[in-house]
């Protein structure tokens, strides 16, 4: 099949990777995992910086590395646009010199790798910027600077290397619906490699979650988000995610129809508040003592979820909790019944937007 | 247990403070032992070494250090303030100035003579003969820097024979010129008769005719220092047994000719 | 300046600090200042004019650059080596390229006669080949320099190499290009302010050796008689001149090192 077909077998001292990953043209892919997974590994086994141990790489039915058979294909015929962490653009070069690099390398004259360059510049908004060096761009600049560099050589295959991770949280969450938008107009098939799952949601077709080296679960957002089968994939699709605005510490949530108290009182104005699952307390009566919030709430599903058990809440606040299993017999949780949601002021972290 | 360690580091404090004096006063034990300073130009390097080691063995209340350089250099050292007894230097010139700065003590005498020669590499691959061989540009030739007496007696030799030399290097002493003559760098030298005995082993002699060699004189004279109105028993003792028969046999083994 | 500005060293400096550096200072700034007591000023233009003096400066001038240009082409690639790939015995080659920096400069130009010379390794055969004859020649002195100044920049590109980020060349192979191209358009632009340090630090070297250049070369004015060969002469016969010609080195090598400091060493 064309695309992307990996089995890419990796062998360290300490470590082992085997994953296998099929990306189709016009597919965006993203695998997810935590640090330590094997995504750089796997990115560099299939941009050429390391060689497989075991395993078929081909791309377009062309093969890369096949160990088995003798067969590597250097890094520079690959024919694979690598956007990388915090960019690598060359600092030396202006903005449009560093996007003319890869047609350069590749024969073209100065002229014709500009002329080529032009359409790249003006989709991604960099027209205004092109004579400016990477020191001069702001973060999401820059990152489109990049992901222009990777294009230009007209790749087979597009790599991500945590596109979102070198932008600060203002710029990221806008940055990151332009870069699904840019990402869809690339006929060739994408690979992006990542740690957070809010990015992984939101740019994948599809889903493959790395963990220790080995493929732990693959498929789209939504059968991930149903039911993940891990875990760290439970934690994160877990995780509690609300826009608000914070003021002395008090947020408003939902237009001010909810409020929440953190213990981070420095912060002000719109936040994007994230509260881990197992942060979220559940009780029978009204607790008392320290949480500053608690509220009453109806249980609308429960759900088991290995050692866990996901408790998801209604209104007036649209939250999940894990809890222990013995717990959801204490209490006698059960979806309909009404509980007591209690969470600690210094459990809810904001960031600003 | 404190108070010994203490104890020990000042005891050590205390050497330290004793040796840093010793070195700043500079060798406090000279004062009773009475070093003869003697300076010697590089061309009497192997010939005083000799003078000294057989005058300490007859003299061995005496001590003697033995300071070989430059004429010139020597000269500037004296100026500077060095600590010299006797100098014996290379020609009469170099020492007009320690004349006129009164730091000479009486006037110098002669106690050498030494004449010109040309030094080839084993083999004489250059045949070089005489001093013509000079002329020509296609070997390799070395002499001595105006500097040095070897250049200035060479360049007064090559005068009288009314001949144009083409070295390739005027080398800033006797020495570096004899060892690159000895490694065949240089196809030849012009150097005294004296840098050639007991040297090198793969240097051969030319002689230069006797019609335009140049005989050069050694002047020795005994230098005074700031405090001194005139030289120590050892100094003019050393310096007698330069101008002794037996000292004299010592310089010409040393291919030095004797004074008269 | 701005940098200065920013780092503002605004705490007092303790006292036994500030003796000893100032100690270090005067170490010295004293023989500079002797030096400058000892100028015959009025006699100057004379004796810098003199036959002696402008042809050890052109001399000089001339060796001291071709030396720096011939390390820049031989240490750069020859850094690049050392840093970038696992060539076998890469210890032992870096150790061998670094010997002159410790090695006493007229042992280096003994060896260099060693293997140079009319009787040495392959004097002979370099000679019948190139009609080339390296000792007494200005050649030669070219060759003294390179020997002693290339270490310098050898050590400080490769440190410069070491020090980049091997993440962009990588970038730049992804991108399809060449590792010469790499080398090229990426490593070169990049080490830049390295490589200048290192020219500059070799153009000083090299300006400044004696020992090696005497040995090798011999002396020989107008040939190879630069001018810390003919400050050496004239120390023993004529004061003045030397005092002069060492303050043309002296002044030179401060115009120099003033004039890229600021712009280079901190980049």
């Amino acid at each position: 099949m064309s695309g992307l077909v990996a089995r890419i077998g990796v062998q360290r001292s300490q470590f082992e990777l085997d994953v296998s990953i099929e990306i189709e043209p016009g597919e965006t892919v993203v695998l997810l995992g935590p640090n330590g997974a094997g995504k750089s590994t796997t990115l560099e086994a299939i941009a050429g910086s390391q060689p497989l141990h075991s395993g078929v790489i081909s791309l377009n039915e062309g093969v890369l590395d096949d160990p088995a058979a003798d067969t590597f294909v250097p890094a520079q015929k690959r024919r694979i646009g690598v956007m990388f962490q915090d960019y690598l653009l060359f600092p030396h070069m202006t903005a449009l010199d560093n996007i003319t690099f890869g047609p350069m390398s590749a024969g073209s004259s100065r002229a014709v790798a500009r002329e080529a360059a032009w359409p790249w510049i003006d989709s991604l908004d960099l027209t205004a910027v092109a004579d400016r060096r990477p020191a001069e761009l702001s973060g999401g600049q820059a990152q489109r600077v990049a992901l222009a560099r990777a294009l230009a050589t007209n790749p087979d295959l597009l790599l991500l290397d945590e596109p979102l991770g070198a932008l600060d949280v203002s710029t990221h969450m806008a940055t990151r619906r332009l870069l699904r938008d840019h990402l869809s107009a690339v006929h060739s098939p994408r690979l992006v490699i990542t740690h957070d799952a809010a990015d992984a949601f939101m740019l994948a077709d599809r889903i493959v979650v790395l963990e220790n080296g080995h493929v732990t679960q693959s498929g789209t957002p939504e059968e991930i988000r149903r039911r993940p089968q891990s875990r760290y994939a439970a934690d994160l699709v877990g995780i509690n995610l609300i826009q608000g605005v914070v003021d002395g510490g008090a947020i408003a949530v939902d237009d001010g129809g909810f409020t929440l108290m953190t213990s981070n009182r420095s912060a002000s104005g719109p936040v994007l508040v994230t509260i881990h699952p197992r942060a979220v307390a559940l009780h029978r009566d009204k607790p008392h003592g320290s949480p500053r919030n608690t509220w009453q709430a109806t249980i609308e599903s429960i759900e088991p979820l290995g050692e866990t058990t996901r408790v998801q809440l209604g209104l007036p606040l649209n939250l999940t909790a894990d809890v222990t299993p013995g717990a959801v017999e204490d209490l006698s949780l059960t979806p309909g019944a009404d509980v007591w949601v209690a969470i600690k002021a210094t459990e809810i972290a904001v960031s600003g937007v | 247990m404190n108070r010994p360690r203490a104890d020990l580091r000042r005891r050590w404090k205390a050497l330290l403070v004793a040796g840093l004096l010793f070195v700043v006063t500079g060798c406090g034990a000279s004062e009773e032992e009475e070093v003869v300073f003697v300076f010697a130009a590089s061309s009497l390097t192997d010939a005083f070494s000799e003078l000294v080691e057989t005058y300490q063995r007859d003299h061995p209340d005496i001590s003697l250090e033995l300071n070989l350089g430059g004429s010139t250099s020597l000269r500037e050292q004296i100026l500077d303030g060095a600590d010299a007894d006797v100098f014996a230097a290379a020609s009469f010139e170099v020492l007009h100035e320690l004349e006129a700065d009164g730091l000479v003590y009486e006037s110098p005498q002669m106690f050498a003579r030494n004449s010109l020669a040309i030094a080839v590499p084993s083999g004489n691959p250059g045949s070089i003969r005489s001093l013509a061989d000079f002329e020509r540009s296609e070997l390799e030739l070395g002499m001595c820097a105006q500097i040095v007496p070897c250049g200035e007696a060479a360049a007064a030799a090559f005068e009288i024979a009314n001949l144009v030399p083409v070295p390739d290097t005027h080398e800033p002493s006797v020495r570096a010129l004899l060892s690159k003559v000895a490694d065949g760098e240089l196809d030849g030298g012009v150097v005294y008769e004296s840098d050639l005995v007991g040297g090198l082993a793969s240097v051969e002699r030319i002689p230069i005719d006797e019609s335009v060699n140049t005989v050069r004189a050694y002047p020795i004279v005994m230098i005074l220092g700031s405090s001194e109105s005139e030289p120590s028993v050892n100094t003019i003792g050393f310096v007698s047994y330069v101008l002794s028969a037996e000292g004299q046999a010592v310089l010409a083994r040393h291919g030095f000719l004797p004074v008269s | 300046m701005k940098e200065r500005r920013r780092s503002g060293v605004t705490t007092a400096a303790p006292w036994p600090i500030l003796a000893l550096g100032g100690l270090g200072v005067a170490f010295f700034a004293l023989p500079l200042a002797g030096l400058l007591w000892r100028v015959p000023w009025s006699d100057l233009p004379r004796l810098l004019t003199s036959r002696t003096v402008l042809d050890g400066l052109r001399l000089s001038l001339m060796t001291s650059l071709a030396a720096a240009a011939i390390s820049a082409l031989v240490g750069i690639p020859l850094a690049w080596l050392l840093a970038r790939t696992n060539m076998p015995g890469r210890t032992i080659i870096r150790a061998v390229v670094t010997l002159p920096m410790v090695l006493p400069p007229v042992v280096g130009g003994a060896t260099l006669l060693f293997a140079f010379g009319k009787r040495g390794l392959i004097g002979e055969q370099l000679e019948s080949a190139t009609g080339l004859l390296l000792p007494f020649s200005t050649a030669g002195v070219i060759v003294a320099n390179t020997f002693v100044a290339l270490p310098f920049l050898v050590i400080t590109v490769e440190g410069a190499l070491r020090n980049l980020d091997p993440r962009y060349e990588a970038a730049a192979s992804s991108l399809g290009a060449s590792t010469l191209t790499v080398f090229r358009r990426v490593t070169l632009p990049m080490i830049r302010p390295s490589i200048l340090s290192g020219v500059v630090l070799a153009w000083a070297r090299a300006l400044g050796e004696f020992g090696a250049t005497i040995t090798f070369a011999g002396n020989l004015q107008g040939r190879t008689q630069t001018l810390p060969l003919a400050v050496f002469v004239a120390l023993e016969s004529d004061r003045d001149a030397a005092v002069a010609m060492s303050l043309v080195l002296v002044v030179i090598s401060v115009l120099v090192l003033l004039g890229l400091r600021d712009r280079w060493w901190r980049a």
